[in-house]
């Protein structure tokens, strides 16, 4: 029993060193070149430290006639296995990378409605739960 | 509880910001009307990393001087603060508003090409960085290395989008979200102007729109700004966007929904919006923002 306690126990520290070294600044000059044509705008850090039930969620104002892209990395290669979910200003989903079980890299939107949006960014099922997002834009 | 609380607030600040956009209440009211019934919700409560989501929900100026640089193929030095002005900030306020504003600039040079004037006005955004002890974000030597070499435009661009961000985020952190804030606020005091100036010189349609639908990025502002009534600078920055928050009040957003279509492309998602929103603003209209965000600029940059 103290040995499965133990266990947890170092299990548990691990978990909290991990999330606790979280550094996604480092991420973000390979997440921010896959932007490709479009114009860097800012990044979303995504801090396992700071999402609630495994959520981030940041908003931003989207304007009409344009192309946004937003990517997000772990660093690892491959497309993370984190949701990234867009929604209008009534958190109606418009898309989420995530589509019959497979992962893409990002989301491209043509916005054709000014207003604010949401994106939502669920962690729960990635390996790598300390990621960055870049969102960019291009007329 | 924490937590939860905190989304709440979010929503109700969210909710706060749609009220003030299309009831046209005091920031006062709108809130309070947001909060509700929920006790346990009080401004005090409101804690700075909610402030800090919806500071990073203001838009970058670098969307609308690329915009400006679509309709004014012309460059035009005069729209710009004049970066002698530097030496007469003094106080961090005056520092913060004008690293923004100067913010702005830097991004309409950038997307004209002037290298000179890049370099001219990184040194001065570097130099008030670093009275504000924010002065790590700037690498003038690497900055000055790609604005010297015009197949470096691109970069140049990014690293000084980037490094702005970065600073914003940083005060955020730090605890300083109301310098940030100052930032923000006077980066979007310089992209106002310069897109009403050109839009009048212009006569452009979509320019026209584009400075419409600042309505709703002045909302924003003026929640935060009203979350900040214990600084007495804010406070009077607040003030001063009353005017404009007048005219912006006949200006009308009407929206349309259709359901988006989406496709793979190259291992993207592709979302195509099918809503629509259109943005009534009159020339008149356009006019008055003009004068009154050059009334309010003249203030802050002398």
């Amino acid at each position: 029993m103290k040995v499965v306690l133990l266990n947890i126990f170092f299990a548990l520290l691990f978990v909290t060193a991990a999330n606790a070294q979280c550094n996604p600044d480092a991420l973000a000059p390979d997440c921010n070149s896959k932007l490709g044509d479009f114009t860097f705008i800012k990044n979303y850090k995504i801090d396992p430290n700071k999402a609630a039930n495994g959520v981030l969620e940041f908003s931003y104002v989207f304007s009409k006639d344009t192309q946004y892209f937003i990517s997000v990395c772990d660093g690892k290669a491959g497309s993370p296995k984190i949701e990234v979910t867009l929604m209008d200003g009534n958190k109606k989903v418009l898309s989420s990378n995530l589509d019959k079980g497979t992962y893409y890299a990002g989301i491209a939107y043509k916005c054709t409605t000014t207003g604010i949006y949401y994106m939502s960014f669920n962690i729960s099922s990635a390996s790598e739960k300390c990621a960055i997002s870049a969102l960019g834009f291009k007329k | 509880m924490k937590i939860n609380n905190t989304f709440k607030t979010f929503i109700a600040i969210s909710a706060a910001s749609f009220m003030l956009s299309s009831c046209g209440g005091s920031d006062d009211e709108a809130l309070e009307k947001a909060l509700g019934s929920d006790s346990t919700m009080a401004k005090s409560e409101i804690s700075s990393d909610l402030i800090n989501e919806v500071i990073k929900s203001i838009p970058s100026p670098v969307e609308m001087s690329s915009m400006i640089r679509e309709v004014e193929p012309k460059y035009n030095v005069n729209f710009l603060n004049n970066t002698s002005n530097a030496d007469n900030y003094t106080t961090n306020y005056q520092k913060a508003i004008n690293i923004g504003i100067y913010g702005t600039d830097l991004g309409y040079i950038n997307m004209y090409n002037e290298k000179q004037d890049a370099i001219n006005y990184l040194n001065t955004m570097t130099k008030l960085a670093e009275d504000m002890k924010i002065g790590q974000f700037f690498d003038y030597h690497v900055i000055k290395r790609l604005a010297t070499n015009s197949n470096n435009l691109d970069s140049l661009l990014y690293i000084t989008t980037s490094n702005y961000d970065k600073m914003n985020s940083y005060l955020q952190e730090q605890n300083r979200g109301n310098l940030s804030l100052m930032m923000l606020t006077g980066g979007w005091i310089e992209a106002l102007y310069i897109a009403s100036a050109v839009a009048e010189k212009n006569h452009n349609k979509g320019l026209y729109e584009r400075v419409g639908e600042q309505k709703i990025v002045l909302d924003q502002l003026k929640i935060l700004l009203d979350f900040y009534k214990s600084d007495p600078k804010l406070t009077e920055l607040n003030k001063q966007l009353d005017g404009l928050k007048t005219v912006y009040d006949s200006v009308k957003i009407a929206y349309e929904y259709h359901e988006p279509t989406i496709e793979i492309v190259n291992g993207v998602r592709m979302v195509t919006d099918n809503s629509k929103s259109v943005i009534m603003i009159t020339k008149e209209e356009v006019d008055q923002i003009f004068n009154i965000v050059s009334n309010i600029r003249k203030g802050l940059i002398q």
